[in-house]
C-alpha cells in the first residue's frame, strides 16, 4: 500500500488543501515582493491584486470540497472522533497564530504612528504605508490557514509512524 | 492542615491487538467498521498514540465482550 493509498480521507484533504493555500501564497509573495522587499502598489493594484487572490482560493477550495464530498459518498467514509480532534488542534494553532501576528502588526503600526523616529525593524518594511499594510495582514491570512494545516497533516503523520 | 497531594502522572494502554488478533484475526479495518470509527485510529489507538474517548472505548469493549479492565490499563508512575 502506499502512502497516500494508507492516508485516511481527511488527511489527503489536509494535503491537497495544504499544496493550494502554499501555492496561492506563493502568487501572492511573487506579485508583491520585488527586489527582497514589499513593492508598492497603487490603491487599483491591490483591489486587482486581492480580488484575484481571493477568487483563486475560493475556486479552488470549491474544487476540493466538490472531489472529496463525491470521494465521501462512494467510499461511505465519515469523520470521526480522531479527525475532529486533529481539526480543532489545527484549527486552535491557525488561530494563535493569526492572533499573535495581528498585534504584532497593530503594535508595529501604533508606534510607526507614534512614536517619532520609530520603525519596523524589517528592512524595508513601513506599516504607514497601504501595500505593507495589505501585505502583512495577507501574510497573516495565509500563514494562519498554512499553520492550520500542518498542524493537521504533522498529526496524522505521528500517528500513522 | 494536610498539604494536598496530587495523583501522579500515568499512562493508558491497551490489548487491542492481542485480542483482536485473537478473536477470529479481526483486521483493524473490519474492528473501525464495527466500532464506528476510521481503520487510522484503530491503528493510532493500538500504537498508544491516540486516547479514545469513553463512548469509543466502551464500543471497542463490547465488540470484543470482555472487560473493561482487559483491555485497557491504567499504570500510574511512581
Amino acid at each position: 500500500m502506499t502512502l497516500v493509498e494508507n492516508m485516511s480521507e481527511p488527511e489527503r484533504r489536509s494535503w491537497a488543501t495544504l499544496i493550494v493555500d502554499v501555492a496561492v501564497f506563493s502568487i501572492f509573495l511573487k506579485s508583491m515582493l520585488r527586489n527582497g522587499g514589499v513593492e508598492h502598489l497603487s490603491g487599483k493594484e491591490l483591489i486587482e491584486l486581492y480580488i484575484l487572490i481571493i477568487i483563486a482560493s475560493i475556486v479552488l477550495h470549491i474544487v476540493i470540497a466538490i472531489v472529496f464530498s463525491a470521494r465521501a459518498k462512494t467510499s461511505g467514509y465519515e469523520s470521526d472522533e480522531r479527525d475532529l480532534a486533529i481539526e480543532r488542534k489545527g484549527a486552535r494553532n491557525g488561530f494563535w497564530v493569526v492572533g499573535t501576528a495581528i498585534n504584532v502588526i497593530i503594535f508595529m503600526f501604533l508606534m510607526e504612528n507614534g512614536v517619532s523616529g520609530y520603525y519596523v525593524p524589517v528592512p524595508g518594511l513601513s506599516f504607514l504605508t497601504p501595500s505593507h499594510m495589505f501585505f502583512g495582514l495577507m501574510s497573516t491570512m495565509f500563514l494562519g490557514d498554512i499553520v492550520y494545516r500542518v498542524t493537521m497533516v504533522q498529526a496524522y503523520r505521528r500517528d500513522a509512524a | 492542615m494536610k498539604p494536598k497531594t496530587k495523583p501522579g502522572k500515568g499512562k493508558v494502554t491497551n490489548q487491542i491487538r492481542r485480542i483482536r488478533l485473537a478473536r477470529s484475526e479481526l483486521t483493524q479495518a473490519e474492528l473501525a467498521e464495527k466500532v464506528g470509527a476510521t481503520r487510522q485510529t484503530i491503528i493510532a489507538i493500538e500504537a498508544g498514540k491516540y486516547a479514545p474517548s469513553m463512548e469509543l472505548a466502551f464500543r471497542i469493549v463490547q465488540e470484543f465482550g470482555v472487560s473493561f479492565e482487559d483491555v485497557f490499563q491504567f499504570t500510574q508512575d511512581k
